[in-house]
C-alpha cells in the first residue's frame, strides 16, 4: 500500500481525496479478483472429483459385466439356457446385457446419490420402449461419431445441477458371435470393436458443498481480512504518512534551496575576491600555491593554471626566489616571521621577467589541520612613482623657497653684523625681526623636509656609540645665545657617570635643540631650565623641565602630532613651526629610544626622552672614528 | 700654500653672488672671483688661479658635479679643494658631494658674517 501511495504520489496533481479513492478500488478489484479466482479453482477440482467418481462407478459396472459375460455365461452357456426373460425359467440366466440393466437398476435403488443408465441405438425388441433424454440421445449420436470412448457434460434439473459422464460400451470378440447368432438380436453384422451402447452416470452437484469447504472458507475469509484491514491501516496512517512525505518533500527542497544559496554565496565570494583590486594567494606550508586570484593574474601576468601547484618563490626575483623555501621552513620550525602578520614592501616579478614593487601582507590560518598563508599583493609601482613626484616637488620647492631666503637671511646677517657700517638705533630692532623671522622660515623648511623624509622612510642615520654628555654640553651650549634672548638659562644637573649611547650625533642635535628651545619659549623671564641625564637600568633618561604654563590636560593626547600646539595663537607668539616635537618623536624612535612628557597645568612640563645604555665594555677607545654607520636602522645592540 | 687667499665662487644667482662677495671680501678679506655659470667657471679658472673653488650644486647648464668633473681635467686645478654650497644638507648627501671630490659641504642659507670663518676651518682639513 504504502509503495502504491509513494509510486502514485508521484503523479503530478493528484490530490488527496482522488488517490484514496484509487487506491480503494484497486484494493477491492484485486481482492474479488482473488476470491473469483480462488472459487474458481476450488469448482473446477470439485468437477474433476465428480468426473474421477463417475468414471470408477462406471468401470466397475463395465468390468462387472465383462466378468459376467468371460465366466458366467461363458462357462454355463451350453448347461443353462441364456435369455433375456431368464425369470420365467427357472433353469436360465440372464444374457449379459439383460444382467447389466438389472445390476443398475438395482445399484440406483441401492445408492441414491447417483444413477447409471446403459443406452443403445439398437436395443432388444424387449427394451424398444425405453425413453432417452435429450442429452442421452446427444452423447450417444457425439461418441457414434467422434469414435471417443468418454463424455462428459452437465444439466440444470429441478434440484440442481447434475454432472454426466457417459462411457462407450464396445463389441468384443465374446460378444461378437453371440449377438451375430442370437434370435432377438437387432443387428446381425456385429464388428469388434462396434459402439454396442453406451453407459451413462449421472451424479447431481452437491450446491452446499462448495462453502462447506474449509479451506476454501479461510481463504475467502483471509482475503476479505487482509483488504479491510488495509484499507484500515490506509485510513489511519493516511495522515501521519502524507505529513511525513510532506516534510521529507519539504527538507529535500529545503536542501537544494540551501545548496543553491550556497553555491550562490560561493558565487559571490569568488566575484567579491576576483574584483578586489588587491591579489590574493594562498600557498601551503611548503610554499606550493593554492589558489591564485584574477587580480594577482593581472598583477603578475601569469593565468592561474601556470601558478597553482607551483611553488610561489617564481614570483620572486633573485635572491628573495632562493631564499624563501629556507624562510618558510624556518618559520614552520620556529615561529619567527618576518612578513607574516606585519607585511612589508617586495619586489616582484612578473611572467615577462619585469620586477616592481609589490607589498606584500600575509596572514596564516588552518585549512584542514594544515597551515595555510594568505597572502595580499598589491602593485604599488604607480604610488611609489607617485611618492617619487611627489618627493622631487617638495626637494624642487625647498630649494626654490632657499634661494631668495639665502639673499634675504644673507642680507640681514651682513646688515647686522655691520658689514656694511653701523646701523642707526631705530633701524636695528627692525633688521633683528626680519632676521629672526628669516631664520624661522628657515628652520620651517628644514623641517617639512625632514618630516617629508620621514613619512617616506628615507631619513638616514648615521648611528655611531658615543659618550652622552659632551653631546649634551654643546646642544646647551648651541641654544644658549637663544635661551639667553628670552632671558632664560639653561642649567645641567648631572646625576650619575656619564654613559654611552648609540645615536647619529647630528638628529639627536636635533632632538635637544627642539626639546630645549620649547622649554626657552615657555619657561617665565628670569626662570631656569633644568636637563638632566639620569640612568635606569638600562636606558637613559635625558629630561627638560621647565616652569612654563605647562600644558593642558585635554591637549595630552596630540602633544606629538604635527602642527599641533595648545594654543594656534602660541605658533605666532613662541615662533614654533609645530613640527618640532612630532619630529622629535620620529627621530628619538627611529634611534631606539621613547619620548614622553610630565605636566601639571600651571607648574611647568618635563619633556624627556629614553635611549638605551650601550655597555661600557663595548664602547670602543676612540668614539668619535667607530666607522659603525647603519642608515635607516633601528637596531640597537 | 699654507692660508687661504684666492676663491673662485661658482653661482647663478646674481643676488646670493652679491651677498657672498661682500661676506668673502668684505668680512674675510679674500680674494674672489665670481662665475655666474659652471661653463664660465671651466673657462676662467686656470686663469684666476684659485686656492680653492666653492661651488653651486643646482645651476642651468653645468651643475655644480659636473663643473667639479671638468675642472679636474684641468692640470692646474686636479687637485684644487672644492666646496659645495647647498640647499641639499641630509647627511646621506653629503657624503655623496665628498664621494665626488668635494672637501666639505656649506649649507643654505649660510651666515654671512661667519662664512669666512668657516671656509678657513674647512681649508685647515685639506688633505696635504
Amino acid at each position: 500500500m504504502l509503495i502504491d501511495r509513494q509510486t502514485t504520489l508521484r503523479i503530478p496533481g493528484m490530490k488527496g481525496g482522488a488517490f484514496r479513492i484509487a487506491v480503494i478500488l484497486l484494493g477491492g478489484f484485486f481482492s474479488v479478483a482473488f476470491i473469483a479466482l480462488t472459487l474458481w479453482t476450488s469448482v473446477t477440482a470439485q468437477r474433476d472429483e465428480m468426473v474421477r467418481l463417475a468414471h470408477s462407478y462406471s468401470q466397475a459396472v463395465m468390468s462387472f459385466r465383462a466378468f459376467y459375460a468371460e465366466t458366467v455365461v461363458g462357462r454355463v452357456g451350453g448347461l443353462v439356457e441364456i435369455t433375456h426373460d431368464y425369470h420365467e425359467n427357472p433353469h436360465a440366466l440372464p444374457i449379459p446385457a439383460t444382467m447389466t440393466l438389472e445390476l443398475v437398476d438395482y445399484m440406483n435403488t441401492r445408492d441414491t446419490s447417483l444413477t447409471i443408465a446403459q443406452i443403445s441405438d439398437h436395443p432388444f425388441p424387449w427394451r424398444a420402449d425405453r425413453i432417452l433424454s435429450e442429452g442421452q440421445s446427444r452423447a450417444l449420436d457425439g461418441l457414434l461419431r467422434s469414435g471417443e470412448d468418454m463424455l462428459t457434460w452437465s444439466t440444470s434439473e429441478e434440484d440442481g445441477r447434475v454432472l454426466h459422464h457417459a462411457m462407450a460400451i464396445r463389441m468384443d470378440a465374446t460378444c461378437v458371435g453371440c449377438h451375430n447368432s442370437h434370435p432377438d438380436s437387432p443387428r446381425r453384422d456385429w464388428q469388434v470393436g462396434d459402439l454396442r451402447a453406451i453407459q451413462v452416470v449421472s451424479v447431481p452437484f452437491r450446491s452446499a458443498g462448495l462453502m462447506e469447504n474449509n479451506p476454501l472458507r479461510i481463504t475467502a475469509g483471509f482475503v476479505l481480512l487482509s483488504f479491510v484491514g488495509a484499507l484500515l491501516a490506509l485510513f489511519t496512517m493516511d495522515s501521519r504518512v502524507r505529513r511525513f512525505l510532506r516534510l521529507a518533500r519539504e527538507s529535500a527542497i529545503e536542501r537544494s534551496e540551501a545548496a543553491t544559496a550556497l553555491e550562490e554565496q560561493a558565487r559571490d565570494t569568488r566575484a567579491i575576491l576576483d574584483n578586489v583590486l588587491d591579489g590574493i594567494i594562498t600557498i601551503d606550508q611548503r610554499g606550493i600555491v593554492a589558489s591564485f586570484s584574477a587580480s594577482a593574474q593581472r598583477i603578475f601576468g601569469y593565468p592561474e593554471d601556470e601558478v597553482i601547484g607551483r611553488n610561489v618563490s617564481m614570483l620572486m626575483p633573485q635572491p628573495y626566489r632562493r631564499e624563501h623555501d629556507g624562510y618558510l621552513a624556518r618559520y614552520m620550525a620556529t615561529g619567527v616571521a618576518r612578513v607574516i602578520g606585519i607585511g612589508r614592501e617586495v619586489t616582484g616579478r612578473r611572467k615577462d621577467g619585469t620586477h616592481f614593487p609589490l607589498e606584500l601582507s600575509i596572514s596564516e590560518t588552518t585549512h584542514d589541520g594544515q597551515p595555510l598563508f594568505i597572502g595580499i599583493v598589491r602593485d604599488i609601482t604607480e604610488r611609489k612613482r607617485v611618492e617619487q613626484l611627489k618627493n622631487e616637488f617638495v626637494s624642487k620647492v625647498s630649494h626654490e623657497l632657499r634661494t631668495p631666503l639665502t639673499s634675504i637671511a644673507g642680507s640681514l646677517g651682513l646688515l647686522a653684523g655691520g658689514a656694511v657700517g653701523q646701523l642707526p638705533d631705530a633701524a636695528r630692532p627692525l633688521v633683528d625681526i626680519a632676521r629672526t623671522n628669516s631664520n624661522r622660515l628657515t628652520r620651517l623648511i628644514d623641517d617639512l623636509l625632514d618630516m617629508e623624509k620621514m613619512a617616506a622612510g628615507k631619513l638616514a642615520f648615521d648611528l655611531r656609540t658615543e659618550p652622552l654628555m659632551p653631546l649634551l654640553h654643546q646642544a646647551l651650549e648651541a641654544n644658549q645665545t637663544y635661551a639667553e634672548q628670552l632671558g632664560v638659562r639653561f642649567a645641567l644637573r648631572e646625576c650619575g657617570e656619564d654613559v654611552a649611547v648609540r645615536v647619529d650625533r647630528w638628529r639627536l642635535m636635533q632632538v635637544l635643540s627642539n626639546l630645549l628651545s620649547n622649554a626657552a619659549k615657555y619657561a617665565p623671564r628670569d626662570s631656569v631650565v633644568e636637563v638632566s641625564a639620569c640612568v635606569h637600568k638600562q636606558t637613559v633618561r635625558v629630561a627638560v623641565k621647565d616652569s612654563g604654563p605647562g600644558i593642558p590636560e585635554a591637549f595630552h593626547d596630540g602633544v606629538f602630532q604635527r602642527f599641533s600646539q595648545a594654543d594656534s595663537s602660541d605658533s605666532r607668539q613662541k615662533g614654533g613651526t609645530g613640527l618640532g616635537l612630532a619630529i622629535t618623536k620620529e627621530l628619538v624612535e627611529q634611534m631606539g629610544g621613547r619620548v614622553g612628557f610630565e605636566s601639571t597645568p600651571g607648574a611647568g612640563a618635563t619633556f624627556y626622552f629614553d635611549l638605551p645604555v650601550v655597555p661600557s665594555s663595548s664602547v670602543p677607545g676612540d668614539t668619535s672614528s667607530s666607522p659603525d654607520t647603519t642608515h635607516g636602522s633601528t637596531d640597537t645592540p | 700654500m699654507s692660508t687661504l687667499q684666492r676663491i673662485l665662487y661658482v653661482e647663478d644667482d646674481p643676488d646670493i653672488q652679491a651677498i657672498a662677495r661682500l661676506a668673502l671680501e668684505n668680512v674675510a678679506g679674500f680674494t674672489v672671483h665670481v662665475c655666474s655659470s659652471g661653463e664660465a667657471a671651466v673657462r676662467e679658472a686656470a686663469a684666476f688661479a684659485p686656492d680653492l673653488v666653492l661651488l653651486d650644486v643646482m645651476m642651468p647648464g653645468m651643475d655644480g658635479p659636473s663643473t667639479l668633473a671638468a675642472l679636474r681635467t684641468q692640470p692646474l686645478l686636479a687637485t684644487t679643494p672644492v666646496v659645495f654650497m647647498t640647499a641639499k644638507v641630509q647627511p646621506s648627501e653629503v657624503s655623496h658631494f665628498r664621494s665626488l671630490g668635494a672637501l666639505d659641504v656649506i649649507a643654505k642659507p649660510f651666515d654671512p658674517m661667519s662664512l669666512g670663518t668657516q671656509m678657513r676651518a674647512i681649508w685647515d682639513t685639506r688633505p696635504r
